[in-house]
């Protein structure tokens, strides 16, 4: 499995589009320019400028993400994190790999989240990273500062 | 209501056990290196001179409902080069205790060995059958007690309704076959008593994350000798590393402290480590932590009466202590 991680530059976004890709900026549903997709180095999560908070954006095999960069844990740079797929609950002794690009883990402590939603894998803590919607447009990658809801817990 | 989880009796002489084996066993047996070494499991912790040499037994404590006694000369077939003798040795025991030692008030441990799980579990079904027995003591092995290895002896206990009680015989950190201690072999028996809280933890980290709690969730486990004021912080260790590398035990669902806190007990022996500073109140905060200390007495081996339960961890606490192992032996039943 790959996991690369990324360097600490922050990228001004906003200014960074390719020639005769769809203009830059931000498109009337409030859906900022990012990059154009094949800028997006597969697992490599870019730091994004959106709506004035860090967003990290990322291109895996599962598809394109945006995440925020703080982990819910002790605040550790998720943009710095890597990405990976995971093993799911199993019967003893047993691995079942799953989840390919679709994890991705704190630096710091190795905690892993969900891309999609955002929440520990295996419920292992409670808090959860931001995660944003993000549109493929074109070429062009555009992300909303809005963060995706999560799904509600069922009450214990 | 007052429950000991923790009294230990003994035979005096091997040749007790004797009628209750094959004769041609019994010849085998007949010898002066076994028999003649009555008080070296007798004294059951390995410091001769603090107990005596005569193999030492304490009856029921008088003032409890419901007392679990453990026969530790038993226990010591964990130190044994002869496993076959070792199951034979042990069954008789199981025997004799069922005519001895079983009462209104009391029942026995069965014990098993852990060189022979299939064997044990046969036994753990057998004894649990015919009924009087209280709990399963296991050895502890040189294989780490999360193994499925043992799977046999824990579907039988779950099975049967008895809990597995983890009980040191003394040999552990010195002979081959017992578990050994950390940082190699002491030089001294009290050194390795000083350090056997060691073979708890290990052996709880091992049931948790190898998953025999999500395999069994029926099982109770007692640790029983082995202190407890450690609880709280292997818990925490527990669940910080299970938060980074779940992946590498997916089988571990929930958080490890979870099955940790509904299905292992610990003993209350040695009681005084929990009260310097103030540390049951400090580490034992909340009432599941507390829920999980159950009273064991340890008598005759420098055990603790219920008075010093109520004298060390006040009234109230000691209440709710030396009624916790109603967990543990509500399903004592008496032959008719």
């Amino acid at each position: 499995m790959t996991s690369e991680r990324l360097g600490s530059t922050v990228t001004a976004d906003a200014a960074a589009g390719a020639p005769g890709a769809v203009t830059p900026g931000v498109a009337d549903d409030g859906f900022e320019y990012i990059c154009e997709l094949d800028e997006l180095v597969p697992n490599k999560i870019r730091r994004s400028a959106v709506g004035g908070r860090e967003i990290g954006v990322v291109r895996t095999v599962a598809g394109v993400f945006a995440i925020g960069s703080s982990c819910p844990h002790q605040g550790g740079p998720m943009c710095d994190g890597a990405i990976k797929g995971t093993m799911e609950p199993s019967d003893r002794n047993e691995y079942v790999f799953a989840q390919e690009g679709e994890v991705v883990t704190c630096p710091w402590h190795g905690y892993e989240f969900e891309l999609k939603t955002g929440a520990s894998v295996g419920g292992a803590i409670l808090g959860r990273i931001g995660v944003y919607q993000v549109d493929v447009r074109g070429t062009a990658v555009f992300c909303s500062s809005k963060r995706i809801r999560p799904q509600r817990r069922r009450a214990e | 209501m007052i429950f000991d989880v923790d009294r230990h009796v003994a035979v005096q002489s091997y040749s007790e056990i004797f009628p209750f084996m094959e004769h041609s066993w019994q010849k085998h047996f007949e010898r002066k290196e076994f028999v003649g070494s009555i008080a070296e499991s007798s004294n059951h912790i390995r410091v001769s001179s603090r107990f005596g040499d005569a193999p030492e037994s304490a009856p029921a404590l008088v003032e409890a409902d419901h007392t679990l006694l453990v026969p530790h000369q038993a226990l010591t077939v964990n130190g044994w080069a002869d496993n076959v003798a070792a199951v034979v040795f042990v069954e008789a025991f199981n025997s004799f205790a069922a005519e001895n030692w079983v009462s209104e008030k009391s029942a026995p441990a069965i014990v098993v060995s852990a060189a022979d799980p299939e064997w044990s579990a046969r036994e753990i079904t057998r004894r649990a059958g015919d009924g009087g027995f209280g709990a399963v003591a296991l050895p502890l092995g040189a294989t780490l007690a999360g193994s499925k290895y043992y799977d046999p002896i824990y579907e039988a206990a779950s099975n049967a309704g008895l809990p597995i009680v983890f009980h040191f015989s003394g040999v552990e950190g010195f002979y081959d076959g017992a578990p050994g201690l950390g940082g190699g072999i002491h030089q001294t028996a009290f050194s390795r008593l000083v350090l056997l809280p060691q073979l708890a933890e290990s052996t709880i980290t091992s049931l948790a994350f190898e998953g025999v709690f999500e395999r069994f969730p029926q099982l109770r486990v007692v640790f029983s000798g082995f202190g407890f004021s450690w609880l709280p912080s292997l818990l925490w260790r527990l669940d910080r590393e299970w938060r980074t590398f779940r992946h590498d035990v997916p089988w571990v669902k929930r958080v490890p402290s979870e099955y940790v806190l509904e299905n292992v007990w610990l003993t209350t022996w040695p009681l005084q480590e929990a009260t310097m500073d103030d540390d049951w109140h400090r580490l034992f905060s909340t009432e599941t932590l507390r829920s999980r200390i159950v009273f064991g007495s340890h008598a005759p081996f420098d055990g603790d009466a219920p008075s010093d339960v109520v004298e060390q961890l006040g009234e109230t606490d000691a209440a709710l202590v030396l009624g916790n192992g109603a967990a543990l032996l509500p399903f004592v039943s008496v032959r008719a």
